[in-house]
This record gives structure tokens, sequence and C-alpha cells, in this order.
């Protein structure tokens, strides 16, 4: 997949404003450099040189080269700092398919694809609440809830609030029962072609839906199915998608009520830079009548990594846990005392780097929040 | 041999070995020619960097220093059977004197910090280049470092008060006022030479600046800029010299010199009513010359904000060969003019000549752009740019970086001069066994 990179990457003029900024509040492009003895091979620019190096073919390939590689967690933000615009984040990708290709998987790598191939999840053995959906009426718009992979095994309490927010405001929507992979995990480390066989499957599953509308509360998931699919992997498929924070947008208004505090915003990597979703979120957590909202230090298209790609549910990596502190950090330097965010992910590590930092920050779902706010009309109906 | 000397002063997890992290320092911003380093070594302390000096010196091996590796001249790159020694670890502002207006920092600060760091405290540094989010004070003012406010402030040689340096046998210099054990760094011109100059532009052939102390000033309460259009090259030329040598601005930019229709920012800072009386006296020289036009604030003040993004846009065109020396204000047009018929003699593609004017003559950039799998046109650009780099001294010019690109043509220029004597015979004695980045300057 490199090769086909290789015009861009010969374009890198190596001029380093990918490593450090110091200025404007942003004291590293690269969430993990200043966690790391910081090698070139450590941020944007040296891992350029290694995808020259790997597309021609002309390097030996060792393991602590790919561990250097792996530690990119594929934030992209690289590519904002980039002058001539590069695609890092794409090359970055390709890079680390070619390494899975060439046979550099890690543990962890054939643990994930194994447990995707025979569970559709990546979390092996584990078990998970299921949920009991009605029939749809007739004539009705068919909502079907995607709660993804980490949702269902890593934070089921995302799901409950998201349907709880979906009931109280009338939806008709049901939630995909069936444990099934987007492929996300495997796209992330580079297991291109069994990422394809999981999309395959997943195609299946969610056609017997027959849904008019699929909404995500993961951002992984929902860029797999909505960007990955079709251009990267040439699958077709016939569905509509939205953010949870797009569908929701539209009708909360005036419905949420007071509640108070300063309140600040994650912007998950995939849900911003790869998605453009910025200004939904925002809008509803403003929209709160009595709480404050802040941007943190670094946000929109700046926004930094929270760590999460470096870590496992299991166990944080030590940079993981470094990395999302630095964010919780940044959250009470603003004067927040509650960080939002709506990727799985980026909630499960915030959540513990913020338990490490107690600093006063809770870190809560999107629609945790608006749970919290949102009139409670509607009776409440309990999964089970 | 040599990775276990540094390892046993830095420790393992600063010293590079491996090839695939030894490959990625082959390179600086420029067309150079990539050289392997045996090792890389990131010490964290002066302390550190005496006992590598110590430790090459004892073993003779060559030591390149190397900073943010963004400079154009090739001046960071190792040499044969050489380490790359990077200062980025030594990352800290030592000390922001507010009472006496200096700031002493470690050598491997990125201009974006110490600016961010200055300006919550409502002071800023004279003159910042424009790749200054990469780089480092170390390394600019051993080159000797211009860029945004070089009409003001000149060089960033002109703001050192003061070094601390490392020969090559680990001795240690402090320059300036600090010279004096346990005096501050207050002031650079005392106590004997000025010692401290033999570190600016030296780019570590005499040893490694480790610290630099440089002066602060007040942010500025208010920051105009103006951009104009004019209509020929030698008008403008006639302006920048006018406003330069007037002492009116902070810095003017012209990014894209032409013979015709050229543009110019002028940025005047300062206090407001100060730079008022300053921008109405500069718009009446302006509009004392013909074929003028202002273009107004609004687009240049837009991008104030962002300026340090945005710096490095034109390396869209590819990678540069760069040609970039000092020219007095009454060669400028001269030195244009014959850099660009040079340039147009070799077929270069897609190039383009910048000006950045100081008190006493201007910067004269030429970049010679292409992709690099345009080997043909590679190998055109270093045919251009061996022909221009002697032609620019025989003009009386003075290159900015030296680093290797420029060694020969300087040595066969100025072999015959005290000038190169002495630097020569200084190089000698304070690096005997020639290990401290050989090859730079040519000394």
């Amino acid at each position: 997949m490199l090769e086909k990179y290789l015009d861009k990457i010969y374009n890198c003029t190596r001029c380093g404003f990918c490593r450090v900024w110091g200025w404007s509040g942003i004291e590293t492009v690269c969430p993990i450099y200043k966690h790391t003895p910081g090698w070139e091979t450590h941020f944007a620019r040296g891992r350029v040189k290694l995808a020259k190096m790997i597309g021609e073919g002309n390097v030996e390939i060792t393991q602590e080269m790919v561990d250097h590689t792996l530690l990119c967690t594929l934030c992209g933000n690289c590519e904002t700092a980039c002058p001539i615009k590069l695609p890092l984040h794409d090359i970055f990708h390709a890079m680390r398919s070619d390494l899975m290709e060439k046979g550099f998987k890690k543990p962890d790598h054939y643990r994930i694809a194994e447990s995707i191939e025979k569970n559709n999840h990546p979390f092996g053995e584990r078990k998970r609440r299921k949920y009991k959906n009605e029939a749809p009426a007739d004539g009705q718009l068919k909502v079907l809830y995607y709660p993804g992979c980490n949702a269902n095994y890593n934070a089921p309490k995302i799901i409950k609030h998201t349907t709880e927010v979906l009931k109280k405001l009338g939806i008709a929507f049901q939630v995909v029962e069936e444990d099934t992979c987007c492929g996300y995990p495997l796209y992330d480390s580079g297991q291109t072609a069994e990422m394809k066989q999981a999309a395959l499957r997943n195609i299946e599953v969610l056609k017997q839906y027959e849904p008019d509308l699929i909404v995500t509360a993961c951002p992984g998931c929902l860029n797999a199915m909505k960007n990955v699919y079709p251009n990267m992997l040439g699958i077709e498929q016939p569905f509509k998608f939205q953010d949870i924070s797009e569908f929701l947008l539209p009708l909360i208004e005036g419905k949420l009520s007071p509640s108070s505090g300063v309140i600040t915003w994650h912007d998950p990597c995939v849900l911003g830079r790869r998605l453009g979703i910025y200004e939904q979120p925002r809008d509803i957590l403003k929209s709160i009548p009595g709480t404050t909202f802040k941007e943190l230090r670094r946000h929109h298209e700046k926004s930094q990594c929270c760590g999460a790609p470096l870590a496992t549910f299991e166990e944080m990596n030590p940079i993981s846990a470094k990395v999302g502190m630095d964010r919780i950090t940044e959250a009470k330097d603003v004067g927040a005392n509650e960080l939002i965010t709506s990727c799985p992910a980026c909630y499960n590590n915030l959540r513990r780097a913020a338990d490490f930092t107690q600093q006063g920050v809770t870190v809560k779902f999107l629609t945790e929040k608006i749970n919290e706010v949102l009139g409670n009309e509607q009776s409440l109906e309990k999964t089970s | 041999m040599i990775i276990k000397g540094l390892t046993e002063i830095v420790g393992e997890k600063y010293v590079a070995a491996q090839e695939f992290v030894r490959l990625t320092y082959t390179n600086d911003f420029s067309v150079s020619p990539p050289k392997v380093p045996v090792a890389v070594v990131k010490p964290g302390s002066t302390e550190e960097i005496i006992k590598i000096m110590q430790f090459a010196n004892e073993h003779k091996i060559p030591v390149s220093p190397r900073g943010g590796g963004s400079a154009q001249e090739g001046g960071c790159l190792a040499v044969d059977g050489g380490i790359v020694l990077e200062t980025l670890r030594l990352n800290k502002i030592l000390k922001i004197d507010e009472e006496n207006g200096y700031v002493t920092v470690e050598a491997g600060v990125t201009f974006g910090r110490l600016m961010a760091e200055l300006e919550k405290r409502g002071w800023k540094i004279g003159i910042a280049p424009s790749g200054a989010l990469a780089g480092t004070v170390g390394a600019h003012l051993s080159r000797p470092g211009v860029g945004w406010g070089n009409i003001r402030y000149v060089t960033q040689g002109d703001q050192v008060l003061s070094v601390r340096a490392v020969l090559p046998d680990g001795t240690i210099v402090d320059t300036g006022t600090r010279s004096n054990p346990g005096a501050e760094p207050f002031f650079r011109y005392a106590l004997g030479p000025d010692l401290t100059g033999l570190f600016i532009g030296a780019e570590g052939i005499y040893g490694i600046v480790t610290e630099a102390t440089l002066r602060i000033y007040p942010n500025p309460e208010k920051v105009y800029i103006e951009r104009f259009k004019v209509a020929e090259l030698d008008t403008a030329l006639k302006i920048f010299r006018d406003i330069a040598v007037q002492d009116l601005v902070t810095f003017i930019s012209a990014p894209l010199i032409k013979e015709k229709d050229l543009f110019f920012d002028v940025n005047i800072q300062g206090f407001s009513g100060e730079v008022d009386g300053r921008a109405e006296k500069v718009r009446s020289i302006i509009n004392s010359y013909p074929g003028v036009e202002s273009l107004g604030s609004e687009a240049p003040q837009s991008f104030w904000p962002n300026r340090w993004y945005h710096t490095g846009e034109e390396f869209l065109e590819g990678i540069a060969g760069v040609v970039n020396f000092f020219l007095p204000h009454s060669e400028l047009g001269a030195g244009l003019r014959t850099m660009r018929q040079l340039i147009e003699k070799h077929g270069i593609k897609n190039y383009v000549q910048q000006l950045f004017p100081g008190p006493t003559g201007a910067e004269v950039v030429a970049l010679l752009f292409h992709y690099p799998k345009d080997q043909e046109e590679y190998q055109k650009i270093h045919r251009a740019i061996e022909e221009m780099m002697p032609k620019a001294l025989q003009l009386g010019g003075a290159p900015y970086s030296k680093g290797r690109q420029w060694a020969p043509y300087l040595e066969e220029q100025m072999r015959e001069t005290g000038y190169w004597s002495l630097g020569k015979a200084i190089k000698k004695l304070v690096d005997p066994n020639n290990i401290m980045n050989p090859g730079v300057i040519g000394f």
C-alpha cells in the first residue's frame, strides 16, 4: 500500500513542524512524542522517512522498528501541522498495513483478529448484556442504533444512556442485538484483509434490520462503515449513517433542563479529523441552560489525542495513561469540572486518566450528559 | 566502543545505534547528500555534553551538533565515522529576568515555546526564524540567525548577551559578564574581547552552545501590518532601503521578488502612538514613489495570529535547494538579477527569490524547487547553486548559514585573508583533533 503514497512521501521537506510547536498552547503536535526518548522515529518526520524506506524496500525491518511505528495513535494531528498537507494519517496507516502484511504482527493483533472472526467482537470470551427490541411499527422511520463492540463490552453505560435518551425523545428505534464488529480494530491495527471479512459479515447482519438510518455513538464504527468500507475496501453498502450528535441536535432543542458547572468537550480524533464532526456536540452542550462551556486549549482540528489507541481495555499502556492525563490536566486548566466526549475508547481512557490524576474532573459520555438534563416527559423503559 | 562509551554517559535510552533510527538523521531541510551517523546521542545536560566531548576527543570521533534539524545548508549532518549530538533534551527556560530584561535558555528550547512563555509575562524576543516552531535557540544563533524582526533587531547574534559553550576538550566557557564566576549574564561586551561572537555564526565548529542569554523586550502594544504592491523591482528596493536605514519598521517581508508587480508587507510594532507615527512616515515614503499601491491591512493582519503555522507553505512546490546570503542595500538589484540569470541559465523549472531587508542590507534568498523523483532537476539545481555560491561571494555577499554547502567556496574566496588564518588558527587551538562539526564553514 505504501507504494501508492511514495510520490507524496518524497515531498516531505523535513521542516519538522510536526514535532513541537510550543506556541499558541500547543506543546507538542504528536501526542506521544514527549513521553518517549524523542527520536525522529517518535514523530511524523522520522516516520515518513521510515515509510519511504519501507515503501522502497531498502531497509531491514526489525521488530523494534515496528514497535516505534506502532506507538503512532493514527490521531492525524500531524496533518494539521504539515505546511504541505501530506496525507500523514493515510501514509502511516499504509505503513502499518504493509508491516502487518509482512508478518510483523504482535500477539494482540492475532488475538483481536481471531476473536473478531470467532466471536464477532474483539474481546475474547467476555460476556455482555443483551438488548430486547420491539418490532418497529409500519411507516415509522427505521432507526437502528449501532452501539459497537467497545460500548457493548467495555462501557455498557453508554448504551444505557443512549437508549434512554432516544426513548425520552420518543424515537422508535432498534438496537443491534447481535455481536457484530465493524472491523475498525482491524483497520486500526493495519489488518486490512481481515477487516474486509469483518465488514462483509457486518453488512449482512445490518441488512436484516432493513434500517432507514443507522445511528452510532462510536466514531470508529461510523468511520469504518461510512468511509473505510467504500473508500478503502471497495465495499458498497446501502446504509445511511449519522453520528449520535448529528441525530440528536435537531431533536433536543428546548428540551434540556438547567444544570450548572463548567463543561468542556474532547474532540475524538476520528469524530473530528476523520469525520469532520466538530460543531454538533458543542451545539448540544452549549444549549444546556445554566452551564458554562469552555474549549480545551487544543480543540477542533488541533485537538489532542486521548491516548486510547495505545491501550487495551485490560491494561493502560504507560504512554496512553500519560497522554490521557495530559488531556485531563487541560480540562482542569480551563476550569472544567466535566469533560464530555463521544467515543467509547476516549471515554474509557480518559475516565481512567481522570481517576489517576484526581484533579476533580469527571469524564462523561455525550449521551450520559444529555440524559442527565433531558426532560423526563416520556416514561423510561428499562433495557434488560 | 562508541555506543558503549555514549551509553555510559547518557544511558541506553538516549543513544541510538539502531540502523532504522540513524537513517532518520541523515538529512536536514536541504538538498545536501544524506549522511548516516554512526550513532545519535541525546544528552540532557551541559555536564553530559562535557563528558561526550571528552570521550569523542579522546577517541577522535567527529561530532555534528543538531537542534531541530531544519536548517538548509547541511550543517547538522554527520561526517564519516561521526555521531550526531541532538540538543532537543536541553529544553529548559532557565530564567526570565524581568528586572534586568533578559532570558536564559538551554540550547534546545524552540522559539515557539520561548515566545509563548515570554508572551504570558508580557515580553517578547527580538528575532525569530520563520521556522520558529521547529527551530532551536542554540542552532539559530549559530547560523547567526535572522528572521522576523531583523530591521529593528538585526540578527539573533545581536540579541545574545552571553553563551555557555562546551569546547571539544570538555572545557566550559561562559561569555560576557557571566565569565566572571557567579556574575549574571547581563552584558555582553565586558571583561575582555567579545568571546560570545566566537560562537555566533560558527555553526558549532568551536564548541557546542548549551545555554544562551537573549535580550527581551516588552510585547508590543500594537502590531500594524500593511501590504503594498509596487510596479517595479528597483522602486521596491529603494523603498526597502529608505524604510530600513531610517529604522521605521520592525521588519519588511517580500517573500516573492519579481521584476514587475511585487508585493511586500511592512510590520510595525510598538506603543500605539509610536506605531501610528511610524506608519504615517512609512506611507509618506512609499507614496513618494511612482507605481505603488496600498492593499490595506486586512489580509496581513488576519494572517498575523496564525503566522507561525503558515510559514513553509511555499514548499508545496517541492524540496528546495537554497542559496541565501546578505548584500548591502546598494547591491541588491545587481545581486538579485545575477542570481536570477544563473538560475535561468541552468533551466530551473520552478524557483522563487525572496528578500528580507535588514538595517544595512538584506538577506537575498533563492529557493530552487524540485520533486525528489525528478533526479534530472535535482542535478540541475546542484549545478546552479554551485555556480551561484561563488558568484555571491564575488559580489561581496556573505552567506547566512554556511554549513557544508558553502565551505569549499568560502575557502576559495577567503583562504588568503587574515580572517581565514585567524579562524583556522582558533579552530586548531580549541579543536586540535578536528572533531567539532568538521567540514562546516571550511576552517
